[in-house]
């Protein structure tokens, strides 16, 4: 499968779970942020992506709360320089050379989240699946 | 004293076209105790039950301070078994991190308009939760060994339900057992007529079970003495007939409660096809291999409370898909079963 097919996909799940129009999403579009995607909705996505390319996710492989719970990670509601690093290695199937330390939880967990870091993590499940 | 506060609206309609579009995930945001509880009900109350459930869960979390997009399951938080003052169950990753702030019971009152249901919850610390009065466990599991070891023999219509055996089709089985290892089944057919049987009696028959079927190839066939684990034996299950019965599954379950990766959950009480039961439910880690079966990443066994015996065991995977499904109705004890009874 194409990362364009994937990507055609991962937008169809998504005007199907959020009931916004398929112009509404772009690679940067975030989740959260963007289309105010609520927990429902994120649910809804999970089990139509799984379904639909035939992957397993599990809850910590997008949503990294556990690690964002070490107080290692993140000091006074910001990622700390260590967090930065662990969340990199973390999603080392996207880039996310912009990830600075000191930016706050909260922005961080809306923003992340983008159409483009899951076109990338279903096809990095691909690839892992069915290795070329 | 309060360690959270959580608050959350979940909109009818919304958590309706979730359980609609995602009738085969739902076992993994709703136990099934929740689901249970939808179901029976009329289409526009199921859908409001549902959504009340949700946003419990979600209120549940907020008081946890993890929020949602946290590595807890849905799963985890059931309203289904409520505690005195609403206190709800806590088990898996949602008890330990309860257990990890100190938290010993979370407390969660829902409501719901025409539109929408709401919930709040509130966590509160040990300390506290302990003068809040609350009923012992109902049955504890060590009740319900001491009662099988009083058994000498049972009979019971076996209902047995296994995914990787014909896609789940029911079996319905005549089932008679002696201690300490005498099992006869009689298979019904549609029509509650017999029409295949096997017997196995512990040191007797050079170890092997003896099977007939009735039908054109039964009798070509004729009696057969086979392994217990062979190929032939196990055409009806994925467990030989020297794992049949509800002594196995207590023993599985109190070898699993002693094993590191499972986590009990409180008994709670409930209505089973009419009768008081108290169920037992377990989760598993990944590897567990609850049961022996494969992928199980949960169990759960309904005690008839009058007996005190298991009547009912459920394995599901991490969707909450049901794997296996044992059930022992019209359970009989004690009524001096002899060796003519465990003969073809």
């Amino acid at each position: 499968m194409t990362r364009d097919e994937i990507g055609e996909r991962v937008a169809q799940a998504l005007v199907q779970a959020l009931g916004v129009s398929r112009g509404d999403i772009t690679p940067e579009t975030s989740l959260a942020g963007d289309l105010e995607a609520e927990s429902i909705d994120f649910l809804d996505v999970v089990f139509r992506l799984e379904k639909d390319f035939g992957i397993e996710i599990a809850r910590g492989e997008l949503f990294p709360q556990e690690l964002l719970r070490d107080p290692a990670m993140v000091s006074n509601g910001q990622l700390t320089a260590e967090g930065a690093k662990a969340l990199r290695e973390r999603f080392a199937f996207t880039d996310l050379s912009a990830l600075k330390p000191g930016i706050s939880v909260e922005t961080l967990m809306n923003d992340m989240l983008t159409v483009k870091l899951i076109v990338d993590y279903v096809e990095h499940k691909l690839r892992a699946a069915h290795p070329a | 004293m309060i360690a959270g506060a959580g608050v959350d609206v979940a909109p009818i309609a919304r958590v309706a076209r979730l359980v609609r579009d995602h009738a085969d995930d739902l076992g993994r945001i709703f136990t099934a105790g929740e689901r249970r509880h939808c179901d029976c009900a009329g289409d526009r109350a199921r859908d409001a039950r549902y959504a009340a459930a949700f946003a419990s869960k979600e209120a549940v979390f907020k008081a946890l301070g993890t929020g949602w997009r946290s590595d807890l399951e849905w799963a985890d938080v059931d309203t289904s078994s409520t505690h005195a003052h609403g206190g709800v169950a806590l088990s898996g990753g949602v008890r330990r991190e309860a257990e990890r702030q100190g938290i010993a019971r979370v407390f969660v009152s829902a409501s719901i308009t025409s539109a929408a249901a709401v919930a709040t919850a509130v966590a509160v610390l040990a300390a506290a939760a302990d003068r809040v009065s609350t009923p012992a466990e109902p049955l504890a599991w060590s009740a319900v060994v001491d009662s099988y070891a009083k058994v000498h023999d049972y009979t019971a219509l076996y209902n047995k339900q296994e995914r990787a055996i014909d896609g789940g089709d029911l079996q319905r089985i005549n089932l008679w057992f002696r201690k300490p290892l005498d099992v006869k089944l009689e298979w019904l057919d549609n029509k509650g007529k017999p029409d295949q049987w096997a017997v196995y009696r512990q040191g007797m028959n050079d170890g092997k079970l003896l099977a007939r079927k009735t039908g054109f190839v039964g009798g070509m066939m004729g009696d057969m003495k086979l392994d217990p684990r062979e190929k032939k034996a196990m055409l009806d299950s994925r467990h030989p007939i020297t794992e049949v019965g509800i002594g196995h599954i207590i023993g599985e379950v109190s070898r699993a409660m002693k094993s590191q990766g499972v986590t009990s959950k409180p008994a709670v009480e409930e209505t089973l096809d009419g009768a008081r039961v108290v169920r037992f439910d377990l989760d598993g880690a990944a590897d567990a291999k609850l049961f022996g079966v494969e992928g199980a990443r949960r169990v759960s066994i309904w005690v008839d409370e009058t007996l005190q015996l298991p009547i009912k065991a459920e394995v599901m995977d991490a969707s909450g898909r049901m794997l296996e499904r044992h059930g022992f109705a019209k359970l009989r004890i004690n009524v001096g079963l002899t060796d003519e009874t465990f003969k073809l």
